[in-house]
């Protein structure tokens, strides 16, 4: 827009014109002055020119200063015919949280115009709709962006980015929200129909389990050894695509913050001991030594769902074992990092390939030699255990070297203060 | 069936040694309310070879009216029926006076944390999720509950 306005180049012109009007003063008084009457006829003729200059150079340059304000005007049109159907709400304010502008979407998502928000002092307002513009505004959003509200009954899903912008001097602030609420429904009814399908399949495996135990147990008559090999084996895939449709029940429900968490004080010690007595007989069997790394002195009493932390440690020791060749080593250890408890969980196993790395931990991801290695898997563990760690407020992360091993960490706060304090529906970018 | 009647008349006779027989619950009344014929077949087939006297329905109303009819010693319950959930028959069996004692013990393909806090809360005494045990373990925690409830 500035580039526009220089080319036009009205100042320049202005300074013209003004030395035109010098030149025709000069003359005029050189006319006039009875003194100078010789050359008057030649003072005529330069008078004219310059009047004429004058003229040329003023209408020239009044035409080029309505060009500028017309272009102005248009830039500005297109600016705000721009703004004006961005699909994402923008709300500008200052740094006392006034409104400067909302465009039409934020208009719509709060249900209120332009004009009433503009400098209003939000934080003193009692109007609900009110508040929620306020709360936006004062969110944080570096701690996570998904906003949810209610209007007219209707869950309203926002992902909020903020940024600052500043202009004349002056630091003003920019939110800019992205309505996710068609998109949290399609999630919803993706979950649904993860969920019905899985129960709809579970009841024809209950019944192959059943029958297949009915088989295997001799109730209807004992079987060849070669007969009861088969059925062993079938009873087993059986029990796979069992734990698979459970796996698939459990992400639908985390995807929609709908996983149901028990918090309350258990000691991690007990969940670790079971957990690693249960795994005992799967690294015997492919000849891993299993080992504790155990620091006397810890506070293992603490607050978390010992079910779910349950989960998220059988799931990292059964990939360690699963992933680590015969003869190999797992090693489970933990420690107290400031308010956290620390663990970690290494194999000398495959590895993880970097290509590969960053998914690691989403859903029905599994890494190419994984998939060669082990040909079982179903690639939601990690995405379970990670979520799960996630909603007692820790995180989960690893470092790994192709062909010698991986570390799985992940922590958890041992202060209940440091547990969010709902479960969230997860937002677009942690679902996949 | 009959040495533990036997076993069952010795104790009646003999009111000085009476004390609960540890086998005693294996007469006891199951009813079963599940809609999937081949399952509830197989769970039937089950309990009757186990040596309990076996009783079975296919949807809440017809068990619930078999229920008061004849009150069993034991309820499996389904939640996904047919007409009225199994939740709405749980809350039926626990008005009803005549029931309110019978331990339910839900045997759905529901499981979901909400679902099982839901069962429980209404009165439910376990719940088990189907594709997660075979008979075998369901009559083994029937025999647990009912011993529980003899003792």
């Amino acid at each position: 827009m500035k580039d526009r306005i220089r080319s036009s180049g009205p100042v320049e012109t202005w300074f013209l014109i003004f030395i035109s009007i010098l030149i025709f003063i000069f003359f005029a008084i050189l006319i006039v002055s009875p003194a100078l009457s010789e050359i008057r006829s030649t003072s005529t003729l330069a008078l004219f020119v310059s009047g004429a200059l004058m003229l040329v150079l003023f209408v020239r340059n009044s035409a080029k200063l309505l060009k500028a304000s017309s272009d102005l005007t248009k830039e500005r049109d297109h600016m705000a015919s721009i703004f004006n159907v961005l699909t994402d709400g923008i709300v500008e304010y200052d740094s006392n949280n006034r409104i400067i502008l909302v465009n039409p979407k934020a208009e719509e998502i709060f249900g209120v115009k332009n004009e009433k928000l503009r400098g209003l002092d939000l934080s003193k307002e009692e109007n609900s709709r009110l508040k929620t513009v306020y709360e936006i505004v004062t969110f944080d959003s570096s701690k996570g962006r998904q906003f949810i509200f209610e209007m007219n009954g209707e869950k309203i899903f926002l992902e909020i980015s903020t940024a600052s912008v500043s202009y004349t001097g002056e630091k003003k602030f920019v939110k800019i929200l992205r309505d996710q609420t068609r998109f949290m429904e399609l999630q919803r009814i993706k979950s649904e129909f993860i969920s019905v399908a899985a129960h709809q399949l579970r009841t024809p495996l209950s019944a192959i389990k059943w029958a297949l135990k009915i088989l295997l147990d001799g109730e209807s008559g004992d079987l060849e050894p070669s007969q009861k090999g088969f059925v062993e084996k079938a009873y087993i895939s059986n029990d796979r695509m069992i734990e698979l449709v459970s796996d698939l029940l459990d992400v639908s429900r985390i995807e929609e913050g709908r996983f149901g968490y028990e918090f309350k004080e258990a000691d991690f010690k007990e969940v670790l001991g079971g957990v690693i007595r249960s795994s005992e007989i799967r690294a015997k069997e492919r000849t891993i030594k299993l080992e504790l790394k155990e620091i006397k002195g810890i506070l293992t009493k603490f607050t978390f769902d010992p079910q779910r932390i349950q989960i998220v440690l059988s799931n990292l020791v059964d990939n360690a074992i699963k992933y680590t060749p015969p003869g190999g080593l797992v090693s489970i250890g933990y420690r107290q990092n400031g308010a956290f408890l620390e663990v970690s969980v290494s194999d000398s196993g495959i590895g993880i390939p970097d290509n590969h790395r960053r998914r690691v931990f989403s859903k029905f991801f599994r890494a190419d030699n994984a998939v060669k290695f082990q040909t079982e898997g179903s690639g939601l563990g990690l995405f379970i255990a990670k979520n799960i760690v996630k909603r007692h407020g820790g995180s989960m992360w690893f470092s790994s070297e192709l062909g010698k091993g991986s570390t799985f960490y992940f922590n958890i706060p041992l202060k209940k203060e440091f547990i969010p304090a709902d479960e969230r529906p997860l937002e677009s970018l942690e679902a996949i | 069936m009959l040495l533990l009647n036997y076993k069952k008349l010795l104790i009646m006779n003999d009111p000085i040694e009476f004390r609960p027989n540890e086998n005693e619950f294996l007469k006891s009344k199951i009813l079963i309310i599940e809609d999937d014929k081949f399952l509830r077949d197989l769970l039937s087939q089950k309990l009757s070879r186990e040596g309990f006297k076996v009783t079975a329905a296919v949807d809440g109303e017809e068990g619930f009216k078999s229920a008061v009819e004849d009150a069993p010693d034991l309820i499996l319950l389904d939640l996904v029926l047919p007409g009225i959930d199994g939740f709405s028959i749980l809350e039926r069996i626990k008005k009803e006076a005549k029931l309110s004692s019978v331990p339910v013990l839900i045997l759905s393909n529901l499981g979901q944390k909400e679902d099982v806090d839901r069962a429980l809360a209404l009165g439910a005494v376990d719940f088990m999720i189907k594709a997660n045990f075979t008979p075998g373990e369901i009559s083994e925690r029937i025999k647990s509950i009912l011993k529980k409830k003899y003792l």
